[in-house]
Formats: structure tokens, C-alpha cells, sequence
């Protein structure tokens, strides 16, 4: 065997396995994972349809994932159950319908995992999407005002506006475009409370 | 660039290019790098493998269940001991930190949108009621301190009845409140009266706060020595 | 070889190296140049991001500039942009001088370099417009990608050409880095692109998928050409050979084996299966052996020839690269340990680790490729000694504060956020003036580009007038001073 072979051999070799021992295996161990039915018919995790899929999309090209997570880490390991993130650690099960994967890696803003159940009101979202300061001062997010539409005072707000707690440059309400309601149905549906048996641990 | 040199910066005339003159830089080099022979040190091969064997023993002694739902590197010895009572206002700052986006840190809430808890009636009056609303959540108008909101508050039975114990008496000694604490069993007794209730509505609620505790139930248990249930507040 | 009289005798190799430099000219200064096109735009983009993180306001309201579209185009253009081209410039010219052979293809390559760039061109504004994958370093859109790969497969195929057609015996310790380069770097992109983008798997497995193929674009592209330069570079201006082969062979192999198995160390605490996270955890800690080995191997070959750092622009760059490059490996061998990771993961310390890498070790030894390859590519010497020490210093400084910066303010948030009494917006307002910081550090950083490419464009264009002795960094060449002796020869020609 001549040098060049060993050494284009061995190149081929060192990332052939990691790619096995990292992706393949996992992801055929993995397949043994599917969604649990609940008592009352419905399976958790469901697939993203309708709005929450769009959301979904809107939520991927507005680049979230760079300041947000959507994984909660064990009791004892970091705060996240403390922080009241989430009731328990997220498992490979509760990601069986994402694609592509919204894991995360930075934590500039806090863990999204469970932002469904820790608040479910659609206009919180909207005013904190809308401009963050209203609700959270000083936060370093970007204001999505281009997901709304802004209603003056002395224009007639409609049924589904949303009042603005602080009037500023006139704006009295503001009604959520269609892309701006997807992002907040899917903001709504994350939601990892349902509790698996492997989160014990 | 590559001379060892030091050179004398200022300059000639430009000159006629025969061929090298041209190719000053590439003729000044050193000659392409080859390689040393000195030995490896046999000892800094044993620490090399040395290296390796701990590498071998870190994997299996932290690669938990090799299962794809083997999670934890470590398998949990036995039940954790149960951690001993927090102190309430310790424990009720930490939960509180979910309730800052809402109510704020301040206590103050958003103006139109989030009422306050600072000498809100809601957090200083009756403790049951309290504790239905945080259980249940709530939704719909609400007036608070003569003013008019309308929003959504979620459920949080999710949490323990420590933790909402904790967070109530915390609201209730903050900002300038001064209630007494919220027991923990009054918590376990709300939770068991209002099982299977949906988020509140505020006349809904009011009926629910006129009601009389069930009064036998949930005293029954050794806490009645507490502070009952439905005490005034001064 | 100090500046003699040429010698009446032409070597075989000085003649071979004046033929392959002039075959390889438009090519590699097509590749560098835009590398530093590419640079100077992932700058400026970092910098926008950088400053939106402190003041939130900035360039708001429009939605293809939101921080979460140009942190993206940020990171790819650096990677992409800058460390392909810059990489790729790299390989195909160490690989032509090592062989000795002619570089081949050149009018493909040349083709590939623009198509490589119009890749690069749609991918950004695929990113700026909403079309971004959601993949971290894979953003680019898929209709963009093949723009990318294509042009990156005429590079493989020159380089196994001219590797089997090489006329020198001996293959040397760089060429075994470039030759891993070629296979890796295909293999790479193609298998996650297939994993992820196109939905070969799915859920954690993905996420698994994205973080090996994010580590490793930096430890299987980026790490080895950087490595190539350095055991080229060093010996090569001191004109000593390198240590040890067998320390070369032990670093090449030990780093090819355990730098692969790093990537999930990026996922630690997540829902991954524990044996994943400790195969990174493992592979991560492992990368000690070939780093110390490089580093024993660099220093022992440097030892003795430290003054030369005081002139030599190429030498600096070199072993600040390689010295950074122990360095950083080191942090980020300790940082994938767990109790580490409870710390640091999710916060600025990991960005700063990322600079540190990139910045510190990266970008200097492709910047010292281009120091000595340039004056032997155009025939010409570097113009003004005055802005290569200004590149080199804000190199320095503005990483260093970059870095320093961010690690500090990423270990204090990354303690503050595991005490659950502090509320989490006031962890934001502690992390601001380090965020100010940063923004400072990647404003030196620009500013160094910046000189650079003034220097850059000045040699690859034609000049009458250049100095006749390469341009050290203690000389008080400038700028002003070569146009006013130009203006002299040109006066004293005429008269």
C-alpha cells in the first residue's frame, strides 16, 4: 500500500466514523421514539399545521434562534426548572416534529421551550413583539412593529386591535398581520409541559 | 519578507529587468521547509497514552445508558433526599421571576394592560381568592384599584404548592405590602376545591370568594392551627 | 538569502517556484482579494449586529436588517466568504509550490472563484430577505448552495492533480493538512446539507447533524489550512526545517481522529442521550495531544529565531496565529467539560471562544499567507510598512478586547443566570457595557481590514516604482514616501 493511500484512506476513515457515531446511530436509535397518545385522544408532539407552521417559518427567517433556546436542562444542571422555563428537562420526544431543528445555543433572551405555557395571551405577545420595552424594559430584543399594523387615536380600532399600554407617536392599538398572527399561534404552541416518562431523570 | 536581514529601506533607480531581478522576492527565499528528525521523547508517548486511557475511562464511566433515552451521564443513586423547606420569601423571589414579564419587578404591572400587585385588594384581601386565581389563571376584565384591565393571566397549577405559597406570601410583603403569609396547606386545600375548574371569569370569581370554604375539609388536617383560611386582614 | 547579487546560479527550485508563482497568479490573487472583500462585508455586518445588541434601536424598523438575519450573514460570510476563499487561495498555492507542478486548471478555477462568489452574493441576500434555513452556518438558502459546492470541487480535483503529479519526492507535513482539507471539507457539507436541509433526519438527530458539521467546519477547514500555513510559514522565513517529523505525524493523525468527535459538545445539557454529549466531551479533551504536540513542535522549530518577529510581518502574523491556536484549543478543550458548560454554555463566553479562534488564530495565518505569498505573486513589495504594523496591532488589540471582553461578561451571566433570584432582564442590563465593548474591539478589528486592503489593492495594482527590498516592519516605508519617489524617478528619467 503506498503512502498516499494510507493517508487518503485514513482521512476518509476518521470522518466516516464520526459521521456514524454521531448521526447515524443516534438518529436509528432515535426511531424507535414515537409521539404518545394522551388521555384524550390527541398525540403529544403534534406536527405544525396552519398557522403554527407558518409561525414556524416566520420564526426560522426572523433568526430567533440566535438569542433563544427551546431547551430546558435537568434539575440540578444550570436553573432552567428554577427559572420556571419548564417543569421538567426536554427529551429527544419532544422534537419529533421539528425540522429544522430551533434547539439554540445562546441565551441573550430567555429559553422558549415552554412560552406557551407560561404565557398564553396572545396580546402580551403582541405588545411585547410589538416593542419590547412595554414589557420588559431594557430588553435588547428587536421591536417586529412590521408585523402589525398601528391604529391611531382618531381611527376607529377594530374588534381584534389591541390596546398599546403606552401611546407613542399617536398609536392607540395595534392589530396583528397575518404573519404576526402565525409567529404568536406558534409562540402559543410550544409548550413541553406535557410529562413524558423518560424527562425523570 | 522573508529575509533575516535587516535590509537598507531607501531605494535605488529602477533597473532593467532581465528575468531575476524581476523575481526579487521568490529568489530571496529560503529554500522550501523539510523536516526535522529529532526523536519524540518515550515519555511524552507514555503521557500521550496516558491521555487516552483517561479519555477511555471519562467515556464509559459518563456515557450513562447508551439508549436513546438514556439522558443522564450518571444513573441517579436511589431518591434524592427531600430538600428541606425554603424560606418562603427566599423561594417566592426566585418563583416571582415568572411573573416579572406581566407585573414587573416593581410589582407595579403595565398601566391599561397588567394590573399591579403593589396594594392590589386581589393580593392583600382574601387569601383563597388569591390562590384560585393563581391556580386557575384569569381572563376577561378585572377591576383593580378603581381601574379597569383586561388581559389573560395562565394557570400555574403547574407548580408545586410550596412554590405558590411561597410566591404569594413573597407578593404579599413586597412593594410596601404588609399581609401575612399564605400556608402551604391552604394551597393544597384550594387546589383540591377548585380540581377540574377552568380559568376564571371575574364574576365567577366573586362567587367563588363569597362562598364559605368548605370549611370542614380542608381544616380537618393538623394545619388548621394555621391561620385559617379565611382570616381577615386587618 | 539575504539580498545579494542574484547568484549566476539558478537553482532548479527557485526556477520552478518563479514558473508555478506565475502560474498560479490570477487565481490566487482572484481567491485573496475577495477573501478580503468577504472579510471587510462579515465586519461590517458583525459590527451592525454587535451595536444592535446594545442599543436595540439601531437601523430598526427595517426588517432585512433585524439582528436575527444579519448575525446569520455575519457568520456565513466570515466562514464562507473570507475563510473559503481565503483557505482555498491557501491550499492551491501551498499545494503548487510543495509539488513544484504548474497549477492546472486555472481557467476553471478562475471560473469557479466568480461562481464562487455569486454564491456567496445570493446566499447573503437569500439570508436578508427571509430565506434563511434556520440551520446555524448553513443558513444559505439550497438554491444557493450548489453555487458554492460546484466551485469547491474544481479546487479538490486541481489539488489531487497536482498532488499526483508532483515532481518532488518527499511530501511535506502541510501537504498532508491540505490533502485532508480537500476530502473533508466536500464530505462535510454534502452529509449535513443531506442531514438537515434536506431532511434526511429529523428532531435532536438533526440537531446533532448541524453541531458536528458547525464544529467541524471549523476543526476539519478552517483548523488544518491554518495548521498548513503555520508548518509552511515558520521554517520557511527562518529557514530551519521544522522540529520533528514524528511530531508532525503524531499532531496530523491524533488531530485528524479526535477533532471529528468534538461537535456535540454544543448541545451540552440538551436533550441529547448522555453518550453523545461524552463522545464530544471525550473528543474535545483528547484534542490536547495533538495541540500540545503542534505547539512543541512549532515552538521547538521557532526557538532560537524569536528576534526575528521584530521585522519580519509574516513571522508575527505566523506565530501569533499558532501561538493563539494552543491557546484557544486549550479553552475550548476545558470549556466542553460539563461543569464548565453549566457555566458558560448559552452565554457570550462562547462567542468570545469563537473570536479568540477565528480571529486570534484563523485570520492571522491567512493574513500571514498573504504577507509573504503577495510580493512573490506581483513581483511588487508591500507599499507602506506603516499600514501593515497598524493591521497587525489592531489585529491584536481589537481581539483582545474582543475576547477578554466577552469571556469575562459570558462567565458573570452565565453565574448570574444559574442564581434564579436575579431576574433575567437584569442579567441584560449587566452584560450591556461589555456589548458596548465588543462593539469597540470589532471597530479596531475593521479599521486593521481596512489597512489591509488599502495595502492589498496597492499591490495588486501595476506600479513603476516599487521598492527593490521586501518592506519589514521596522522600516518607515509609507505610502506618501513611494508616490514621492516616483514622482522623482519619473522627473529624473525626463530631464
Amino acid at each position: 500500500m503506498s503512502r498516499t493511500f494510507i493517508l487518503a484512506f485514513g482521512i476518509f476513515l476518521t470522518i466516516a466514523s464520526s459521521i456514524t457515531g454521531l448521526v447515524i446511530i443516534p438518529n436509528w436509535q432515535f426511531q424507535a421514539l414515537k409521539p404518545v397518545v394522551k388521555l384524550d385522544g390527541t398525540r403529544y408532539p403534534e406536527v405544525y399545521f396552519g398557522d403554527q407552521a407558518r409561525g414556524r417559518e416566520i420564526y426560522i427567517d426572523q433568526g430567533c434562534i440566535y438569542c433563544h433556546t427551546q431547551q430546558v436542562r435537568m434539575k440540578g444542571y444550570g436553573a432552567d426548572i428554577r427559572r420556571g422555563w419548564g417543569t421538567r428537562r426536554s427529551v429527544p420526544r419532544d422534537y419529533l416534529m421539528d425540522r429544522p431543528h430551533q434547539l439554540g445555543t445562546q441565551r441573550m433572551g430567555p429559553d422558549l421551550a415552554s412560552i406557551g405555557a407560561r404565557q398564553p395571551s396572545v396580546d402580551w405577545h403582541a405588545i411585547h413583539l410589538y416593542n419590547p420595552q412595554l414589557t420588559s424594559p431594557g430588553s435588547i430584543m428587536p421591536r417586529f412593529e412590521y408585523f402589525f399594523r398601528e391604529v391611531r387615536s382618531g381611527e376607529a380600532a377594530p374588534a381584534d386591535a389591541i390596546k398599546v399600554p403606552q401611546q407613542s407617536n399617536g398609536v392607540t392599538h395595534i392589530v396583528p398581520t397575518d404573519r404576526g398572527r402565525a409567529l404568536i399561534a406558534y409562540l402559543k404552541r410550544l409548550n413541553q409541559s406535557f410529562p413524558l416518562p423518560e424527562a425523570n431523570q | 519578507m522573508s529575509d533575516t536581514t535587516q535590509q537598507n529601506p531607501e531605494e535605488q533607480q529602477p533597473q532593467a529587468d532581465p528575468v531575476f531581478t524581476l523575481h526579487m522576492a521568490a529568489m530571496r527565499e529560503m529554500q522550501e521547509p523539510r523536516d526535522g528528525i529529532a526523536p519524540t521523547p518515550v515519555s511524552y508517548i507514555i503521557c500521550c497514552f496516558l491521555a487516552l486511557l483517561a479519555g477511555g475511562w471519562y467515556m464509559g464511566y459518563y456515557g450513562g445508558e447508551w439508549t436513546a433515552n438514556g439522558l443522564s451521564e450518571r444513573p441517579i443513586a436511589g431518591i434524592p433526599p427531600t430538600a428541606p423547606p425554603q424560606d418562603p420569601m427566599v423561594l417566592g423571589k426566585e418563583v416571582f421571576g415568572a411573573c416579572i414579564q406581566c407585573h414587573q419587578e416593581s410589582g407595579l404591572g403595565v398601566a391599561g394592560t397588567y394590573p399591579p400587585l403593589a396594594r392590589s385588594e386581589y393580593v392583600l384581601g382574601d387569601k383563597r381568592r388569591l390562590v384560585a386565581i393563581l391556580l386557575k389563571g384569569i381572563n376577561g376584565e378585572l377591576v383593580v384599584d378603581g381601574k379597569v384591565y383586561n388581559s389573560q393571566m395562565p394557570a400555574w397549577e403547574i407548580r408545586e404548592d410550596e412554590e405558590i405559597a411561597a410566591v404569594l406570601t413573597y407578593i404579599r410583603a413586597s412593594w410596601g405590602n404588609k399581609a401575612d403569609p399564605v400556608p402551604i396547606s391552604l394551597v393544597t386545600a384550594v387546589r383540591k376545591e377548585t380540581a377540574g375548574k377552568g380559568e376564571w371569569r371575574s364574576a365567577a370569581l366573586d362567587e367563588f370568594a363569597a362562598t364559605a370554604p368548605a370549611a370542614p375539609a380542608a381544616p380537618a388536617t393538623p394545619a388548621a392551627t394555621e391561620t385559617p383560611a379565611a382570616a381577615p386582614v386587618k | 538569502m539575504i539580498a545579494q547579487p542574484i547568484p549566476p546560479v539558478v537553482i532548479p527550485e527557485v526556477e520552478a517556484r518563479i514558473e508555478v508563482d506565475g502560474s498560479s497568479r490570477p487565481v490566487i490573487v482572484l481567491y485573496w482579494g475577495t477573501s478580503l472583500i468577504w472579510l471587510t462585508i462579515a465586519s461590517i455586518a458583525g459590527l451592525i449586529s454587535s451595536i444592535k445588541l446594545h442599543s436595540p434601536e439601531f437601523l430598526g424598523g427595517m426588517e432585512w436588517l433585524t439582528f436575527g438575519r444579519i448575525r446569520a450573514v455575519h457568520w456565513d460570510t466570515a466562514i464562507y466568504g473570507f475563510g473559503g476563499l481565503a483557505a482555498s487561495g491557501t491550499l492551491l498555492w501551498l499545494q503548487a509550490r510543495l509539488c513544484q507542478v504548474r497549477l492546472p486548471y486555472r481557467n476553471l478555477l478562475l471560473v469557479g472563484g466568480v461562481v464562487f462568489n455569486i454564491g456567496l452574493v445570493l446566499g447573503t441576500a437569500g439570508v436578508l430577505m427571509g430565506q434563511s434555513t434556520g440551520v446555524e452556518t448553513l443558513e444559505f438558502p439550497l438554491w444557493a448552495m450548489p453555487l458554492l459546492v460546484v466551485p469547491y470541487v474544481f479546487i479538490v480535483i486541481a489539488n489531487f492533480t497536482m498532488y499526483f503529479k508532483k515532481v518532488t519526492k518527499h511530501t511535506y507535513v502541510s501537504q498532508w493538512y491540505l490533502m485532508a482539507v480537500t476530502v473533508w471539507f466536500p464530505i462535510l457539507v454534502l452529509s449535513a446539507e443531506a442531514c438537515t436541509n434536506l431532511g434526511a433526519v429529523d428532531g435532536v438527530a438533526q440537531a446533532i447533524a448541524n453541531w458536528w458539521y458547525g464544529h467541524n467546519v471549523v476543526g476539519l477547514f478552517a483548523t488544518p489550512t491554518g495548521i498548513a500555513a503555520a508548518y509552511y510559514l515558520i521554517p520557511k522565513v527562518i529557514g530551519k526545517p521544522i522540529h520533528s517529523y514524528h511530531l508532525s505525524l503524531l499532531g496530523f493523525w491524533s488531530n485528524a481522529i479526535f477533532y471529528n468527535w468534538a461537535g456535540t459538545h454544543h448541545l451540552t445539557g440538551g436533550p441529547l442521550p448522555a453518550w453523545t454529549i461524552t463522545l464530544g466531551v471525550v473528543g474535545s479533551l483528547m484534542m490536547f495531544i495533538p495541540v500540545i504536540t503542534i505547539g512543541i513542535n512549532h515552538h521547538m522549530t521557532m526557538l532560537g529565531s524569536f528576534h526575528l518577529l521584530k521585522t519580519s510581518p509574516t513571522l508575527r502574523f505566523a506565530v501569533m496565529g499558532s501561538m493563539i491556536y494552543t491557546l484557544s484549543s486549550f479553552q475550548g478543550s476545558l470549556e466542553a467539560l460539563r461543569s464548565h458548560q453549566e457555566v458558560t454554555h448559552f452565554t457570550h463566553y462562547t462567542i468570545g471562544h469563537v473570536h479568540f479562534g477565528m480571529y486570534g488564530f484563523f485570520a492571522p495565518l491567512m493574513f500571514a499567507m498573504m504577507y509573504y505569498g503577495m510580493p512573490r505573486l506581483m513581483d511588487q513589495e508591500w507599499s507602506s510598512a506603516r499600514l501593515i504594523r497598524i493591521h497587525f496591532w489592531c489585529t491584536v488589540v481589537g481581539m483582545l478586547i474582543y475576547v477578554t471582553a466577552m469571556c469575562y461578561a459570558g462567565i458573570r451571566q452565565g453565574l448570574m443566570m444559574n442564581d434564579p433570584s436575579i431576574p433575567f432582564l437584569n442579567i441584560v442590563r449587566f452584560t450591556i457595557p461589555y456589548l458596548a465593548l465588543r462593539t469597540l474591539g470589532g471597530l479596531i478589528l475593521l479599521t486593521g481590514t481596512i489597512a489591509f486592503l488599502i495595502n492589498f489593492v496597492r499591490i495588486i495594482t501595476p506600479h513603476k516604482y516599487t521598492w527593490k527590498t521586501p518592506t519589514m516592519l521596522d522600516t518607515e516605508r509609507d505610502w506618501k514616501k513611494l508616490v514621492e519617489l516616483e514622482k522623482q524617478s519619473e522627473n529624473g528619467g525626463t530631464k
